[in-house]
Protein backbone atom coordinates (compact mmCIF):
# COMPACT_ATOMS: atom_id res chain seq x y z
CA UNK A 1 0.00 0.00 0.00
CA UNK A 2 2.83 2.25 0.95
CA UNK A 3 4.11 1.96 -2.91
CA UNK A 4 0.99 2.75 -4.07
CA UNK A 5 0.76 6.00 -1.90
CA UNK A 6 3.95 7.15 -3.29
CA UNK A 7 3.07 6.29 -6.78
CA UNK A 8 -0.03 7.94 -6.59
CA UNK A 9 1.41 11.29 -4.78
CA UNK A 10 4.62 10.93 -7.29
CA UNK A 11 1.53 11.17 -10.36
CA UNK A 12 0.05 13.95 -8.79
CA UNK A 13 2.44 15.93 -8.14
CA UNK A 14 4.10 15.41 -11.79
CA UNK A 15 0.57 16.50 -13.13
CA UNK A 16 0.48 19.80 -10.86
CA UNK A 17 4.32 20.28 -11.98
CA UNK A 18 3.55 19.52 -15.72
CA UNK A 19 0.26 22.49 -15.46
CA UNK A 20 2.52 25.17 -13.86
CA UNK A 21 4.90 24.36 -17.11
CA UNK A 22 1.63 24.63 -19.38
CA UNK A 23 0.92 27.75 -17.46
CA UNK A 24 4.47 28.75 -17.78
CA UNK A 25 4.88 27.97 -21.43
CA UNK A 26 1.12 29.46 -22.28
CA UNK A 27 2.09 33.07 -20.83
CA UNK A 28 5.58 32.61 -22.23
CA UNK A 29 4.59 32.41 -25.89
CA UNK A 30 1.39 35.30 -25.24
CA UNK A 31 4.06 37.69 -23.93
CA UNK A 32 6.82 36.87 -26.73
CA UNK A 33 3.73 36.99 -29.39
CA UNK A 34 2.56 40.63 -27.75
CA UNK A 35 6.01 41.71 -27.28
CA UNK A 36 7.14 41.38 -31.05
CA UNK A 37 3.75 42.80 -32.49
CA UNK A 38 4.67 45.78 -30.09
CA UNK A 39 8.64 46.21 -32.06
CA UNK A 40 6.40 46.06 -35.39
CA UNK A 41 4.44 48.49 -34.53
CA UNK A 42 7.09 50.79 -32.39
CA UNK A 43 9.27 50.81 -35.34
CA UNK A 44 6.35 52.14 -37.35
CA UNK A 45 6.33 54.97 -34.22
CA UNK A 46 9.68 55.70 -34.42
CA UNK A 47 9.72 56.40 -38.15
CA UNK A 48 6.92 58.55 -37.94
CA UNK A 49 8.92 60.20 -35.10
CA UNK A 50 11.98 61.01 -37.39
CA UNK A 51 9.79 62.21 -39.98
CA UNK A 52 7.99 64.56 -37.91
CA UNK A 53 10.98 65.70 -36.06
CA UNK A 54 12.90 66.51 -39.45
CA UNK A 55 9.54 68.28 -40.84
CA UNK A 56 9.47 70.01 -37.44
CA UNK A 57 13.51 71.31 -37.30
CA UNK A 58 12.64 72.29 -41.26
CA UNK A 59 9.77 74.90 -40.63
CA UNK A 60 11.34 76.39 -37.36
CA UNK A 61 14.64 76.72 -39.86
CA UNK A 62 12.51 78.35 -41.98
CA UNK A 63 10.90 80.24 -39.53
CA UNK A 64 14.00 81.42 -38.25
CA UNK A 65 14.90 82.73 -41.77
CA UNK A 66 11.98 84.44 -42.11
CA UNK A 67 13.02 86.20 -38.31
CA UNK A 68 16.40 87.20 -39.92
CA UNK A 69 14.93 88.62 -42.75
CA UNK A 70 12.47 90.36 -40.96
CA UNK A 71 14.84 91.80 -38.36
CA UNK A 72 16.70 93.22 -41.36
CA UNK A 73 13.94 94.85 -43.09
CA UNK A 74 12.90 96.73 -40.06
CA UNK A 75 16.65 97.71 -39.52
CA UNK A 76 16.71 99.36 -42.95
CA UNK A 77 13.26 100.62 -42.37
CA UNK A 78 14.15 102.27 -38.79
CA UNK A 79 17.11 103.78 -40.82
CA UNK A 80 14.80 105.14 -43.66
CA UNK A 81 12.61 106.46 -41.21
CA UNK A 82 15.18 108.32 -39.20
CA UNK A 83 16.65 109.70 -42.63
CA UNK A 84 12.85 110.83 -43.79
CA UNK A 85 12.73 112.48 -40.49
CA UNK A 86 15.86 114.41 -40.98
CA UNK A 87 15.05 115.46 -44.24
CA UNK A 88 14.00 119.37 -45.03
CA UNK A 89 10.02 119.96 -46.04
CA UNK A 90 9.65 119.34 -49.73
CA UNK A 91 13.13 117.84 -50.26
CA UNK A 92 13.16 116.24 -53.46
CA UNK A 93 14.09 112.89 -51.98
CA UNK A 94 11.33 112.69 -49.72
CA UNK A 95 8.82 110.61 -52.55
CA UNK A 96 11.89 108.32 -53.25
CA UNK A 97 12.41 107.36 -49.34
CA UNK A 98 8.58 107.59 -49.29
CA UNK A 99 8.46 104.87 -51.15
CA UNK A 100 11.17 102.76 -50.12
CA UNK A 101 9.70 103.28 -46.49
CA UNK A 102 6.39 101.82 -48.02
CA UNK A 103 7.92 99.16 -49.66
CA UNK A 104 10.22 97.82 -46.74
CA UNK A 105 6.49 98.29 -44.57
CA UNK A 106 5.03 95.94 -46.83
CA UNK A 107 7.87 93.41 -46.31
CA UNK A 108 7.95 93.40 -42.76
CA UNK A 109 3.77 92.82 -43.12
CA UNK A 110 4.60 89.87 -45.53
CA UNK A 111 7.01 88.29 -43.31
CA UNK A 112 5.18 88.34 -40.43
CA UNK A 113 2.19 86.98 -41.76
CA UNK A 114 4.58 83.93 -43.62
CA UNK A 115 6.14 83.55 -40.23
CA UNK A 116 2.27 83.08 -38.65
CA UNK A 117 1.65 80.18 -40.85
CA UNK A 118 5.17 78.61 -40.73
CA UNK A 119 4.69 78.89 -36.97
CA UNK A 120 1.15 76.94 -36.91
CA UNK A 121 3.24 74.39 -39.58
CA UNK A 122 5.91 74.13 -37.02
CA UNK A 123 3.87 73.86 -33.94
CA UNK A 124 1.85 71.01 -35.84
CA UNK A 125 5.09 68.53 -36.74
CA UNK A 126 6.01 69.44 -33.22
CA UNK A 127 2.63 68.26 -32.13
CA UNK A 128 2.62 65.35 -34.36
CA UNK A 129 6.63 64.28 -32.64
CA UNK A 130 5.16 65.11 -29.03
CA UNK A 131 2.10 62.35 -29.80
CA UNK A 132 3.74 59.76 -31.41
CA UNK A 133 7.18 59.96 -28.46
CA UNK A 134 4.24 59.34 -25.90
CA UNK A 135 3.14 56.18 -27.61
CA UNK A 136 6.96 55.34 -28.51
CA UNK A 137 7.28 55.72 -24.58
CA UNK A 138 4.27 53.29 -23.88
CA UNK A 139 5.73 50.92 -26.38
CA UNK A 140 9.27 51.16 -24.53
CA UNK A 141 7.65 50.76 -20.98
CA UNK A 142 5.16 47.67 -22.34
CA UNK A 143 8.46 46.26 -23.99
CA UNK A 144 10.68 46.06 -20.92
CA UNK A 145 7.07 44.73 -18.89
CA UNK A 146 7.00 41.97 -21.25
CA UNK A 147 10.77 41.28 -21.18
CA UNK A 148 11.04 41.08 -17.35
CA UNK A 149 7.76 38.90 -16.91
CA UNK A 150 9.86 36.18 -19.11
CA UNK A 151 12.44 36.60 -17.45
CA UNK A 152 10.52 35.71 -14.64
CA UNK A 153 8.47 32.76 -15.75
CA UNK A 154 12.17 31.07 -16.82
CA UNK A 155 13.20 31.64 -13.47
CA UNK A 156 9.72 30.38 -11.97
CA UNK A 157 10.25 27.30 -13.99
CA UNK A 158 13.24 26.53 -12.46
CA UNK A 159 12.14 27.03 -8.88
CA UNK A 160 8.53 25.98 -8.70
CA UNK A 161 7.97 28.94 -7.08
CA UNK A 162 4.19 29.94 -7.49
CA UNK A 163 4.73 33.39 -5.64
CA UNK A 164 7.30 34.34 -8.89
CA UNK A 165 4.98 33.41 -11.06
CA UNK A 166 2.34 36.36 -9.99
CA UNK A 167 5.00 38.72 -10.04
CA UNK A 168 5.57 38.03 -13.57
CA UNK A 169 2.18 38.12 -14.11
CA UNK A 170 2.23 41.76 -13.18
CA UNK A 171 4.91 42.53 -15.37
CA UNK A 172 3.10 40.65 -18.12
CA UNK A 173 -0.37 42.80 -17.28
CA UNK A 174 2.19 46.30 -17.24
CA UNK A 175 3.12 45.01 -20.44
CA UNK A 176 -0.31 44.22 -21.87
CA UNK A 177 -1.39 47.98 -20.63
CA UNK A 178 1.08 50.04 -21.93
CA UNK A 179 1.00 48.04 -25.55
CA UNK A 180 -2.58 47.97 -25.67
CA UNK A 181 -2.80 51.96 -24.50
CA UNK A 182 0.10 52.17 -27.36
CA UNK A 183 -1.78 50.52 -29.91
CA UNK A 184 -5.29 52.16 -29.79
CA UNK A 185 -3.56 55.80 -28.36
CA UNK A 186 -4.22 56.07 -25.05
CA UNK A 187 -3.39 59.29 -23.39
CA UNK A 188 -1.67 57.19 -20.50
CA UNK A 189 1.56 59.22 -19.56
CA UNK A 190 4.40 57.19 -17.89
CA UNK A 191 6.05 60.65 -17.61
CA UNK A 192 7.14 59.72 -14.16
CA UNK A 193 8.77 56.55 -15.05
CA UNK A 194 10.12 57.50 -18.22
CA UNK A 195 11.92 60.74 -17.01
CA UNK A 196 13.64 57.94 -14.32
CA UNK A 197 14.78 55.47 -17.10
CA UNK A 198 15.97 58.37 -19.59
CA UNK B 1 32.70 88.66 -6.88
CA UNK B 2 32.44 90.47 -9.47
CA UNK B 3 32.86 89.42 -12.78
CA UNK B 4 32.59 92.50 -15.27
CA UNK B 5 31.11 95.73 -15.28
CA UNK B 6 29.33 98.04 -17.57
CA UNK B 7 28.64 102.10 -17.00
CA UNK B 8 25.43 101.23 -15.76
CA UNK B 9 25.42 97.38 -14.24
CA UNK B 10 27.97 95.14 -12.41
CA UNK B 11 27.54 91.35 -13.02
CA UNK B 12 28.72 89.22 -10.24
CA UNK B 13 28.47 85.70 -9.28
CA UNK B 14 25.11 84.52 -7.78
CA UNK B 15 25.32 83.31 -4.41
CA UNK B 16 22.25 82.12 -1.92
CA UNK B 17 21.51 85.25 -1.10
CA UNK B 18 20.23 85.86 -4.27
CA UNK B 19 17.34 83.32 -3.31
CA UNK B 20 14.50 85.86 -3.24
CA UNK B 21 15.43 87.45 -6.82
CA UNK B 22 15.85 83.40 -8.25
CA UNK B 23 12.13 83.19 -6.98
CA UNK B 24 10.64 86.34 -8.44
CA UNK B 25 12.58 86.23 -11.89
CA UNK B 26 12.39 82.51 -12.67
CA UNK B 27 8.17 82.38 -11.97
CA UNK B 28 8.15 85.74 -14.89
CA UNK B 29 5.43 84.36 -16.85
CA UNK B 30 7.72 85.43 -19.43
CA UNK B 31 10.89 83.19 -18.28
CA UNK B 32 8.51 79.99 -17.97
CA UNK B 33 7.50 80.27 -21.91
CA UNK B 34 10.47 80.99 -23.38
CA UNK B 35 12.73 79.35 -21.20
CA UNK B 36 11.17 76.86 -19.18
CA UNK B 37 9.71 76.07 -15.80
CA UNK B 38 12.67 75.21 -12.86
CA UNK B 39 9.85 74.54 -10.59
CA UNK B 40 11.53 76.91 -8.47
CA UNK B 41 8.08 78.32 -5.92
CA UNK B 42 9.96 79.09 -2.65
CA UNK B 43 13.60 80.65 -1.48
CA UNK B 44 14.25 77.09 -0.85
CA UNK B 45 13.90 75.69 -4.18
CA UNK B 46 15.74 78.35 -5.41
CA UNK B 47 18.65 77.64 -2.77
CA UNK B 48 18.81 74.07 -4.42
CA UNK B 49 18.30 75.69 -8.10
CA UNK B 50 21.79 77.61 -7.22
CA UNK B 51 23.70 75.13 -5.82
CA UNK B 52 23.24 72.44 -8.29
CA UNK B 53 23.56 75.32 -11.03
CA UNK B 54 24.99 78.70 -11.25
CA UNK B 55 27.55 77.54 -8.27
CA UNK B 56 28.30 74.13 -9.28
CA UNK B 57 29.38 75.52 -12.58
CA UNK B 58 31.59 78.21 -11.59
CA UNK B 59 33.12 75.60 -9.55
CA UNK B 60 33.22 73.09 -12.22
CA UNK B 61 33.96 75.38 -15.27
CA UNK B 62 35.11 78.63 -13.52
CA UNK B 63 31.79 79.96 -15.20
CA UNK B 64 28.14 80.53 -15.23
CA UNK B 65 25.25 82.51 -15.19
CA UNK B 66 25.64 85.45 -13.40
CA UNK B 67 23.40 87.89 -11.28
CA UNK B 68 23.07 91.66 -13.32
CA UNK B 69 22.48 94.19 -10.75
CA UNK B 70 22.59 97.98 -10.89
CA UNK B 71 25.72 99.41 -10.45
CA UNK B 72 24.22 102.33 -8.68
CA UNK B 73 22.07 100.24 -6.11
CA UNK B 74 23.40 97.18 -6.51
CA UNK B 75 19.85 95.47 -6.92
CA UNK B 76 19.59 92.53 -8.93
CA UNK B 77 17.61 92.85 -12.19
CA UNK B 78 18.45 89.60 -14.22
CA UNK B 79 21.44 87.23 -15.16
CA UNK B 80 23.58 86.59 -18.43
CA UNK B 81 26.22 84.24 -18.08
CA UNK B 82 27.63 81.05 -19.71
CA UNK B 83 26.24 77.34 -19.70
CA UNK B 84 28.08 74.53 -20.32
CA UNK B 85 25.86 71.82 -21.42
CA UNK B 86 26.37 68.12 -22.47
CA UNK B 87 24.44 68.45 -25.67
CA UNK B 88 26.33 71.64 -26.89
CA UNK B 89 29.68 71.58 -28.47
CA UNK B 90 30.64 74.91 -26.45
CA UNK B 91 29.48 77.31 -23.83
CA UNK B 92 26.19 79.18 -24.54
CA UNK B 93 25.03 82.28 -23.25
CA UNK B 94 22.09 82.92 -21.48
CA UNK B 95 20.48 85.56 -20.08
CA UNK B 96 16.93 86.64 -18.42
CA UNK B 97 15.81 90.04 -17.04
CA UNK B 98 12.73 91.17 -14.40
CA UNK B 99 9.65 92.70 -16.66
CA UNK B 100 10.23 95.97 -15.48
CA UNK B 101 13.74 95.70 -16.23
CA UNK B 102 13.14 94.74 -20.27
CA UNK B 103 13.24 97.40 -23.32
CA UNK B 104 15.96 99.80 -21.33
CA UNK B 105 19.14 98.26 -22.86
CA UNK B 106 20.09 96.29 -19.84
CA UNK B 107 20.47 92.95 -21.61
CA UNK B 108 22.20 93.96 -24.74
CA UNK B 109 24.78 96.10 -22.00
CA UNK B 110 25.12 92.87 -19.97
CA UNK B 111 25.02 90.31 -22.93
CA UNK B 112 27.81 92.28 -24.31
CA UNK B 113 30.30 92.65 -21.48
CA UNK B 114 29.71 89.17 -20.87
CA UNK B 115 30.06 87.84 -24.62
CA UNK B 116 33.58 89.97 -24.23
CA UNK B 117 34.53 88.84 -21.39
CA UNK B 118 34.16 85.02 -22.83
CA UNK B 119 36.39 85.62 -25.87
CA UNK B 120 39.28 87.76 -23.68
CA UNK B 121 39.33 86.05 -19.83
CA UNK B 122 38.40 82.77 -21.02
CA UNK B 123 39.84 82.63 -24.15
CA UNK B 124 36.44 81.06 -26.26
CA UNK B 125 36.81 80.77 -29.95
CA UNK B 126 33.01 80.69 -30.53
CA UNK B 127 30.14 81.58 -28.28
CA UNK B 128 26.90 79.30 -28.81
CA UNK B 129 23.59 80.74 -27.84
CA UNK B 130 20.01 78.48 -27.66
CA UNK B 131 16.77 80.14 -28.04
CA UNK B 132 12.84 79.68 -28.90
CA UNK B 133 12.06 79.94 -32.37
CA UNK B 134 9.15 82.41 -31.02
CA UNK B 135 11.50 84.60 -28.81
CA UNK B 136 11.81 87.66 -31.08
CA UNK B 137 12.93 89.88 -28.45
CA UNK B 138 15.95 87.82 -27.48
CA UNK B 139 16.63 86.57 -31.69
CA UNK B 140 16.99 90.72 -31.90
CA UNK B 141 19.23 90.69 -28.91
CA UNK B 142 21.49 87.96 -30.21
CA UNK B 143 21.95 89.61 -33.80
CA UNK B 144 22.71 92.46 -32.26
CA UNK B 145 25.52 90.98 -30.37
CA UNK B 146 26.42 89.11 -33.87
CA UNK B 147 25.70 85.48 -33.45
CA UNK B 148 23.98 84.03 -36.63
CA UNK B 149 21.84 81.36 -37.06
CA UNK B 150 23.07 78.07 -37.60
CA UNK B 151 20.71 75.32 -37.12
CA UNK B 152 17.06 73.84 -35.48
CA UNK B 153 17.86 71.64 -32.57
CA UNK B 154 16.32 69.39 -29.75
CA UNK B 155 17.71 69.36 -26.05
CA UNK B 156 17.01 66.33 -24.12
CA UNK B 157 14.30 66.87 -21.65
CA UNK B 158 11.35 68.43 -22.70
CA UNK B 159 12.19 67.53 -26.26
CA UNK B 160 11.63 71.19 -27.49
CA UNK B 161 12.58 72.83 -30.54
CA UNK B 162 15.42 75.69 -30.54
CA UNK B 163 16.96 77.87 -32.38
CA UNK B 164 20.89 77.17 -32.49
CA UNK B 165 22.89 81.01 -32.63
CA UNK B 166 26.79 81.00 -32.76
CA UNK B 167 28.90 83.58 -32.83
CA UNK B 168 32.83 83.28 -33.84
CA UNK B 169 35.05 86.24 -32.36
CA UNK B 170 38.53 85.12 -33.43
Amino acid sequence: MGDLDEKISEAVEQARESRLNSIIALLVAIAATLMALDNIKDGNVGQGMAQAQAHAVDAWSFYQAKSTKQNLAEATLDTLQVMRATQPPGAATLPDLDKRIASYQAQVARYEKEKTDIKTQAEGYQAEYDRLNLHDDQFDLSDAGFSVAIALFGVTALTRKRWLLGVAAVFLLVGFVFGVAGFFEWNLHPDLLMRWLS
Amino acid sequence: MAVVTTPRLLVRELTLHDAPFIVALLNDPAFIRNIGDRGVRTPADACAYLTAGPLASYARHGFGLCAVTLAETGEPIGICGLLQRDELPGPDLGFAFLPQYRARGYALEAASAVKADAHARLGLPTLLAIVNPVNDPSIRLLAKLGFEFERTIQLKGDGAFLSLFAAHMT
